[in-house]
């Protein structure tokens, strides 16, 4: 766990909100090694999901740099985001964000649609992805006839699909009972471990922070440990 | 890839997929039944003749009368190769109701009116009995009529010398033509209704030439340049522009249609875009998911049009297939009285799913800027 995957420099975000200025990250620096299990903590609006944003390419810095395996992705347009997120990224969100009409395997295989795999291929590593979420079984099923925890496991199961190096993951026991909760992050951590996915978790809850192998906080968009 | 997402978002609202769908649906089908009566408006019919030419009063073309005499004028023009002089028993709305439309017919009419067809033996008869009736297969049908018949026509407005309505005719034959519409009739000899009509004598409704196509233009000049100045100016004109005509007199049926159209399509267009926005506003954090693995905005544009397209060209689409299907019902319906005269063809057809194309690439485009420029931080924050 030497290597470093994610390296941000001197990271500054401003918003301008009503003509007034909004520091919500401060020259923020911050090394992430490979198979990193890290949870980000700290109170409302101090940049935890702001930091998770830039690092996941969904968003772009004031200022600094953000490199991930090497790639400076604060210099890369739109479109070569979103390329870079398709192969590189999986987000988890607290709401799980599965579309409704769709089964359990049509969401997953949402971020397979953009590659080339054909439809069997496609189908192999749905099953794969599912087969890790413990959910094979409710694949037919329609995100309505999933418990919470069960549609976080499709959420994740289609962070996971496209095998990315990193899974970002905000408030993902947010929404949840402690003990799904517990299962979720039991689950995360199968993942560090077992499969060598560098996971960067936004949390409020310190008892989720425990399952990361290291927490870091976050205050006024600067950290604090 | 497309498609997974495109039918997630109709199916996403059944309800109101089905109803939009079907506001178009009903919008191409009024479409498709209003273009069918094109080739009428326009004269443009296959039942109108291209060698005829029809002289009328130019004042009161539906109901004014030229004088008989116009034939020796008519037949003194070298282009014309035929003619034939027509008029009709008037009637009033409550004989029209009870009785068929009864011509009169003087000169060459089944050689120039060639839709028109009898048997000889008819025409024989016809041209032996003064008071011979040549009737519509369909209006026989009807009323049960045969050949050797002797059938009443009452007429309030054309009476006899003697001033009675009642009029009597013998059955010596059937016609065919096409539309079967103009089956509906009974065709009796002029030189008879004038020598026996009380008013009128001496005038026809109207006066039919055959004329080559290239000579056409020519002829009417001369026709009503020689009438321009007297009592009994002419209006000469083909087959189709007498029909046009005819049409215009009681209104203009294009621009009804055309205003009927536009509205509707406008308001299809307002509601294919509200139903989209809806759509797209509902789906901000599912686009904003999309966007987060990897669709490129272009993507969720594209995606976005094609559903408003599937929407407005199917929708399109089967209402125009059914305004196809129904033209052969309303015929049967009509017991063949309409018969060829509404068609819709290729291009009306391929015209109408352009508009459809149009409408959806109208209507869509707002939603689909919406979905392009969404912004996932933004769109994650306010879901």
């Amino acid at each position: 766990m030497s290597e470093t995957l994610v390296e941000v420099q001197n990271l500054t975000k401003i918003y301008s909100r009503g003509g007034e200025e909004l520091v919500v990250l401060d020259n923020l620096n911050l090394n992430v090694p490979k198979e990193d299990f890290l949870a980000l903590m700290g109170p409302s609006g101090s940049g935890k999901s702001t930091l998770l944003n830039l690092i996941g390419g969904l968003d772009t810095p004031s200022s600094g740099s953000v490199s991930v395996d090497g790639e400076r992705i604060e210099q890369m347009n739109s479109n070569q985001l979103s390329n870079w997120r398709a192969s590189h990224v999986g987000f988890i969100f607290q709401f799980y964000n599965l579309l409704p009409v769709l089964t359990a395997q049509k969401n997953v295989e949402l971020p397979l649609l953009l590659t080339k795999l054909s439809r069997s291929q496609r189908e192999e590593h749905v099953k794969t992805a599912l087969t890790i979420v413990d959910l094979l079984d409710r694949s037919g099923h329609k995100p309505n006839e999933l418990s919470g925890g069960q549609q976080q496991r499709v959420a994740i199961a289609r962070a996971l699909v496209s095998d990315p190096d990193i899974l970002v993951c905000d408030e993902p026991t947010g929404d949840l009972d402690r003990g799904t909760a517990t299962e979720i992050l039991e689950l995360l951590k199968i993942l560090n471990n077992d499969h060598g996915k560098t996971i960067l978790m936004v949390t409020h809850d310190p008892v989720a922070a425990e399952f990361a192998k290291r927490t870091l906080h976050l205050d006024k968009g600067q950290l604090k440990d | 890839m497309y498609w997974v997402l495109v039918k997630a978002g109709l199916i996403r609202k059944k309800v109101r997929t089905f109803f939009t769908f079907m506001t178009v649906f009903i919008a191409f089908l009024l479409y498709g039944l209003l273009h069918s009566m094109d080739d009428l408006f326009e004269g443009t019919h296959d039942m109108l003749s291209a060698n005829i030419i029809i002289v009328t009063p130019k004042y009161n073309m539906m109901y004014g009368k030229l004088p008989i005499s116009l034939i020796n004028f008519l037949n003194s023009l070298e282009e014309i190769k035929g003619l034939a002089w027509m008029d009709y028993m008037a009637m009033d709305m409550e004989s029209m109701v009870e009785n068929p439309v009864v011509t009169a017919l003087g000169g060459d009419f089944f050689n120039i009116y060639t839709r028109f067809k009898t048997s000889e033996e008819s025409l024989e008869a016809f041209q032996k009995d003064r008071e011979a009736a040549l009737v519509g297969k369909l209006i026989a049908e009807k009323k049960g009529w045969k050949i050797g018949d002797r059938i009443p026509i009452k007429s309030s407005t054309t009476l006899k010398e003697d001033g009675s309505e009642l009029w009597e005719f013998n059955i010596v034959g059937l016609y065919e033509t096409s539309p079967q519409a103009d089956e509906l009739g009974v065709m009796v000899r002029y030189d008879y209704l004038d020598e026996a009509r009380r008013y009128f004598k001496g005038t026809a409704s109207m006066f039919i030439a055959d004329v080559n196509p290239e000579d056409i233009p020519r002829v009417t000049n001369i026709i009503d340049k020689n009438y321009e100045n007297s009592a009994d100016a002419t209006r000469t004109t083909t087959e189709s522009g007498m029909a046009v005509k005819m049409l215009e007199d009681i209104g203009d049926f294009q621009l009804i249609v055309s205003s009927i159209l536009a509205a509707v399509f406008f308001t299809i267009l307002l509601i294919a875009a509200n139903t989209m926005n809806q759509s797209v506003r509902e789906r901000i954090p599912d686009l904003a998911i999309l966007k987060s693995m990897g669709y490129k905005n272009i993507h969720l544009f594209i995606m976005v049009i094609i559903e408003c397209n599937v929407l407005l060209v199917v929708g399109a689409a089967l209402g125009l297939f059914t305004a196809v299907s129904l033209l052969p019902l309303i015929d049967a319906a009509s017991g063949g009285v309409t018969q060829g005269m509404f068609s819709v063809d290729t291009f009306q057809i391929l015209s109408g799913l352009g508009l459809g194309i149009l409408l959806a690439s109208l209507a869509g485009f707002f939603p689909a800027y919406k979905a392009y420029s969404l912004k996932v931080v933004d769109a994650l924050a306010k879901g």
